[in-house]
């Protein structure tokens, strides 16, 4: 296992040194990473570019077992620029926390890892999203463009005052 | 996340049940705003749909798939704007094709014709109105035609659909009652042959409907409900109750009205009945509704309150017929048994119960306007009601009014072993001697005690040490007070106020 390019079958072209970039798991485990390997996150890769990523990258919503398993996947798919199309990979930590990447434009994005109510229990594809969030941390979180206009969100906003709670 | 394909989106929706959650979600982006839109399934508006047929279509168009509605003006005040009247149904009929379930509550706008665009619901099923005051038999005539799938109705408070029989039976009371001439009031003008209850014929013979209750309909007697006839073989749940002041009204009738409308008893029989709630209704001479308690044999659940002219012999058969029998609730009064008052039954019913029903888990007794110093006018013995709870492995009993019910009847129910919850509502006999014995039920988790007013804080103060309650609710009994009940179980609420319950006005 080669710690530069990450892959089981390095053929020493990576020559040049890797920037490796510290990640740190919500129970303070630190994972070093190649910066490319890291960057295929979007979350990431703004964080290296606006230079936050000396002395590590906090990732409080994610534990080490979750981590890791994503830092597989973000191995697997190190090389491939374009990703399954529709692909969703779940992947299933330890002690019934769930991690579901989905493929993005730029490479793997962790969604969310929570913790199953049951673990074990096949859960459906896709996240719990939390409860009581609002629009703006749902687009934050999960990256999602918004595209409405503010004639629009007004709108909506009056639809919805309408429908009240059963 | 943007590329999830769609019915995975809708999956994820779907987990999502809290409004304001949807709400959120449907702002985050155009796509999420689509998904959630075809999920929505169940909406409910009134006050604030502003202006409201516009404001529905626009939901309309936004929720195609749409099947479960309720419109409900409770606490509107016309400075709120115009409510919804007979173009909101219409827009609801053309634009919510998979409308199944519909509520109007205090839709004082919408009327017959509103109700006639139903018709074209093909797939309607529950129609629920409550206080639908401008609704009367016409519009009920229209989708009792048109919706071939209504399955369940339930209105409550339409004063307006009234039976032709029962506004002339109610006159002639009320005239009956004056001692001077007035002008007879100005009835609506009727068709010939027009009775007002030919929706009810007409969903008796359909035979669609599974369960129809009929409640503080002041227009409708419950001998208007026979007309029903044979849609009484389908329905598994019915509820009849009616307005206190037109408790009298029924006894006020007129036999020649009778006979001008023969009541037919033919054909209704109530094989398929789970649960039937017969509410205020003077059942002599003429049996009326109380008939169906000849041919239930599926009950599960049953619920005599104040039905006069309870026959014992009648209760014992039903009783025997009824072996699936769950839940029993007898609300009783005391009639005039030659120069005494009691209650209509016996403790024979009780060993019926015991020894036919042995399914039987929750039973509630009360005992209404029964003087304290005359036990006697309880039809019931203490002994009775201990063997009943002894013998059935009842999780729930309730006792109002039981003055025939001390603490040696605490002791002795104290083995019930199933006994779960216990409500003692106006039992003055009952002392904190009696709480201690109580304690002692093994299974017992939740003790109310409303009214009880000779139990005091000792009493709790037992309660406490057992350690045994998750819940204990303590409403107007004056010996207790708010602190007494902390930590006389897990959860506690207290009440210092009595509820003043529904009042039976005395014979």
């Amino acid at each position: 296992f080669c710690e530069i390019c990450l892959t089981n079958n390095c053929d020493g072209s990576a020559g040049k040194i890797a920037t490796m970039i510290a990640l740190v798991s919500s129970d303070n485990e630190r994972f070093e990473v190649s910066e490319e390997a890291a960057s295929q996150s979007q979350t990431i890769r703004n964080m290296i570019e606006d230079g936050c990523a000396d002395g590590g990258i906090p990732l409080p919503n994610v534990t080490s077992s979750v981590l890791a398993k994503v830092l597989e996947y973000c191995n697997k798919h190190a090389a491939t620029t374009t990703p399954d199309a529709a692909s969703t990979e779940a992947v299933i930590g330890s002690a019934g926390t769930r991690a579901v990447l989905g493929p993005a434009r730029h490479g793997p994005v962790v969604l969310r890892a929570v913790p199953c109510r049951a673990a074990g229990r096949r859960c459906p594809e896709g996240c719990r999203l939390d409860e009581g969030q609002d629009a703006g941390a749902d687009q934050a979180t999960f990256k999602i463009e918004n595209d409405f206009r503010p004639e629009d969100v007004e709108k909506i906003r009056k639809e919805n005052a309408w429908a009240f709670e059963e | 996340m943007e590329d999830l394909p769609e019915p995975l989106l809708a999956e994820i929706i779907k987990t999502i049940t809290r409004i304001s959650d949807l709400n959120s979600l449907s702002l985050v982006s155009k796509r999420l705003y689509k998904v959630e839109g075809d999920e929505r399934g169940i909406i409910c508006v009134g006050c604030g749909l502003n202006p409201a047929t516009e404001a529905l279509s626009s939901l309309c168009s936004r929720f195609p798939n749409l099947w479960k509605v309720e419109i409900n003006y409770s606490g509107w005040s016309s400075d709120q704007g115009n409510q919804l009247d007979n173009k909101g149904l219409h827009v609801l009929s053309s634009h919510c094709p998979s409308l199944t379930d519909l509520t109007l509550s205090f839709c004082s706008y919408i009327d017959d014709s509103g109700l006639g665009y139903l018709a074209n619901c093909k797939k309607l099923m529950a129609l629920r109105l409550n206080s639908a005051s401008a609704i009367s038999s016409r519009g009920l005539s229209s989708v009792a035609i048109g919706c071939k799938s209504l399955s369940t109705l339930h209105l409550t408070d339409c004063m307006n659909v009234r039976s032709m029989e029962t506004v002339l039976a109610k006159q002639e009371f009320e005239r009956a009652g004056r001692w001077y001439e007035t002008e007879p009031e100005e009835l609506e003008l009727w068709c010939p042959g027009n009775t007002g209850v030919e929706w009810l014929e007409h969903l008796g013979k359909a035979g669609s409907l599974v369960e129809l209750v009929v409640k503080d309909c002041e227009g409708l007697s419950h001998y208007d409900l026979l007309k029903f006839g044979p849609g009484f073989m389908n329905l598994q749940k019915f509820e009849f109750d009616i307005k206190n002041d037109f408790y009298w009204l029924s006894e006020a009738r007129d036999p020649s009205y009778n006979a001008r409308y023969p009541h037919k008893y033919d054909g209704i029989c109530c094989e398929n009945m789970k649960d039937l709630r017969l509410a205020k209704m003077i059942t002599q001479p003429e049996i009326g509704l109380r008939f169906l308690l000849r041919t239930c044999k599926a009950l599960e659940k049953l619920s005599l309150d104040y039905v006069i002219g309870l026959d014992e012999s009648e209760m014992i058969a039903l009783l025997q017929n009824c072996s699936n029998l769950r839940s029993i609730s007898l609300k009783l009064m005391p009639l005039r048994c030659g120069f005494d008052f009691r209650t209509p039954l016996t403790d024979d019913s009780l060993k019926a119960l015991s020894l036919f029903c042995p399914m039987l888990q929750v039973v509630e007794l009360t005992f209404a306007c029964c003087s304290s110093l005359y036990p006697t006018e309880i039809g019931f013995t203490q002994e009775g009601i201990v063997k009943l709870i002894q013998s059935c492995p009842l999780r729930a009993v309730k006792l109002n009014s039981a003055s025939i019910f001390y603490d040696e009847g605490m002791k002795a129910i104290s083995s019930a072993q199933f006994l779960e919850r216990l409500e003692l509502v106006n039992c003055k006999r009952i002392t904190d001697a009696g709480i201690a014995f109580i304690t002692r039920a093994p299974c017992l988790t939740s003790l109310t005690l409303h009214k009880c007013k000779n139990v005091s804080n000792e009493g709790m103060a037992e309660l406490a040490r057992s350690q045994k309650l998750e819940f204990l609710t303590v409403k107007g009994c004056r010996g207790i007070s708010e602190e007494a009940v902390q930590g006389a179980a897990k959860s506690v609420y207290y009440s210092a106020e009595v509820e003043i319950p529904y009042v039976i006005k005395e014979m």
